[in-house]
């Protein structure tokens, strides 16, 4: 299953070409839905505006059931940003498949089925818990107010925690993610098997299991921004 | 392997350019959508809550204003049924005066006809009384006259025919 991607370099950086077209694709499917959605906005609302307020309105139960409510406003656009991002990525790779044949090289895949692409994402939401807590309370309080309350003795375990946070976040995405590729991967290689026959029979499974990804796509998106939430949630409320 | 992408140091990763490329990506796309879309969409929704909340405000102050209106009106409705009592009392008690005014003036009108009349009556009757005085006076001088030949004088025959009716009058009134 070990799928080539291209692969080109800039500036000495090595760039994953596949996941750069698809990180692109995403970030401009996202905003175009947002900036589409959000013209001509009224008080009484119709249509994609109703839409848009819905994942909006969706986003804010998820954060101000994780944060003290003085804080939703924050962090409300930055889940939202979180929320279609990841949502939009997990669906993509649904779409289709390309495969450049010389190499055997994918063009197009779910960025969220890239464990770097998790991990990165999964890294920065760590990396922003800890800006914000900083940004809070000050360098010592936060180092004070996350790693040795409530008991000192604790301070391994906590500072481990912020790597296990960071992987079981970013791979858990990448697990669900991957494994639904990979199976309407293999599906597509039964259906190519053994001609017509096996294409009739692969066909629908292969619209069930879309449908399965669909749903497990939303899941994992609302599992990761609950979890980032939840995370903020632990560096920004003082603890006892 | 797959695995062979988390090694990091190793040569021809990509490790750090897809961390690069992500993160910076997932930044531009939380400025942009903060730039073009956010203020709009927070906007809208801010406007509603404030129009909601000013709606409730204003339907509960109408509500206040209509039931102190309709205080109001029950109050004047009292008011003027009161008003009305009382000018309808009023009218009764005049038209009352006015009745007993109307009766009495009647009655002493009747009573000053009656009197009148009376007076009138008594007054004929003194008058035919003194014609008739004289009348029967002359009338019995000239039947004496006739029967006695003048055997009387006009003179000692009227005092006569006098005394005989002032016994006459009083024979009457005590009848």
């Amino acid at each position: 299953m070990d799928e080539q991607t291209l692969k080109f370099s800039l500036f000495g950086i090595k760039f994953d070409g596949t996941v750069c077209i698809m990180v692109g694709l995403t970030c401009l499917l996202v905003f175009g839905i947002v900036y589409f959605f959000s013209r001509n906005m009224k008080l009484k609302p119709t249509g994609k505006q109703n839409a848009l307020e819905w994942v909006v309105d969706f986003v804010r139960g998820i954060v101000s059931s994780n944060l003290p409510s003085k804080e939703v406003q924050d962090f409300h656009l930055l889940a939202f940003t979180f929320f279609l991002f990841v949502f939009v990525s997990n669906l993509i790779g649904l779409v289709t498949k390309i495969v450049i044949q010389p190499g055997d090289q994918s063009l197009w895949k779910s960025p969220t089925a890239d464990p770097l692409v998790t991990l990165s994402l999964a890294l920065t939401v760590v990396l922003l818990t800890i800006f914000y807590s900083i940004k809070k309370f000050g360098i010592k309080k936060y180092f004070v107010n996350s790693y040795l309350k409530p008991v000192g003795f604790l301070l391994p375990v906590n500072i481990l925690e912020e790597f296990t946070n960071t992987l079981t976040l970013g791979l858990r995405l990448y697990g669900n993610i991957f494994a639904g590729e990979v199976l309407l991967t293999l599906l597509t290689k039964v259906a190519k098997s053994y001609g017509i026959v096996s294409f009739v029979l692969a066909v629908p499974l292969e619209m069930i299991w879309q449908g399965f990804s669909i749903f497990i796509g939303s899941i994992q998106a609302f599992v990761f921004v609950t979890l980032s939430m939840v995370y903020i949630s632990h560096k920004i409320e003082e603890k006892e | 392997m797959m695995f062979s992408q988390f090694v990091i140091a190793e040569a021809g990763s990509t490790t750090l350019g897809t961390f690069l490329f992500v993160t910076l990506s997932f930044l531009l796309l939380l400025f942009l959508i903060k730039k073009f879309a956010w203020g709009s969409i927070t906007t809208i929704l801010q406007q509603r809550a404030d129009k909601i909340a000013n709606d409730l405000d204003s339907a509960e102050a109408s509500r206040i204003k209509a039931a102190k209106l309709a205080e109001e009106r029950k109050q004047q409705l009292l008011d003027s049924r009161n008003e009305a009592q009382t000018i309808v009392n009023r009218a009764k008690e005049t038209a009352d005066k006015s009745g007993q005014a109307i009766i009495s003036d009647a009655k002493d009108e009747a009573v000053n006809l009656k009197e009148k009349a009376k007076e009138e009556v008594a007054l004929e009757r003194k008058q035919v009384l003194e014609s008739l005085k004289g009348e029967i006076g002359e009338v019995s001088i000239q039947l004496a006259t006739k029967i006695m030949q003048q055997e009387l004088t006009k003179e000692s025959h009227e005092t006569l025919i006098n005394s005989y009716i002032e016994g006459l009058g009083s024979g009457h009134e005590t009848r």
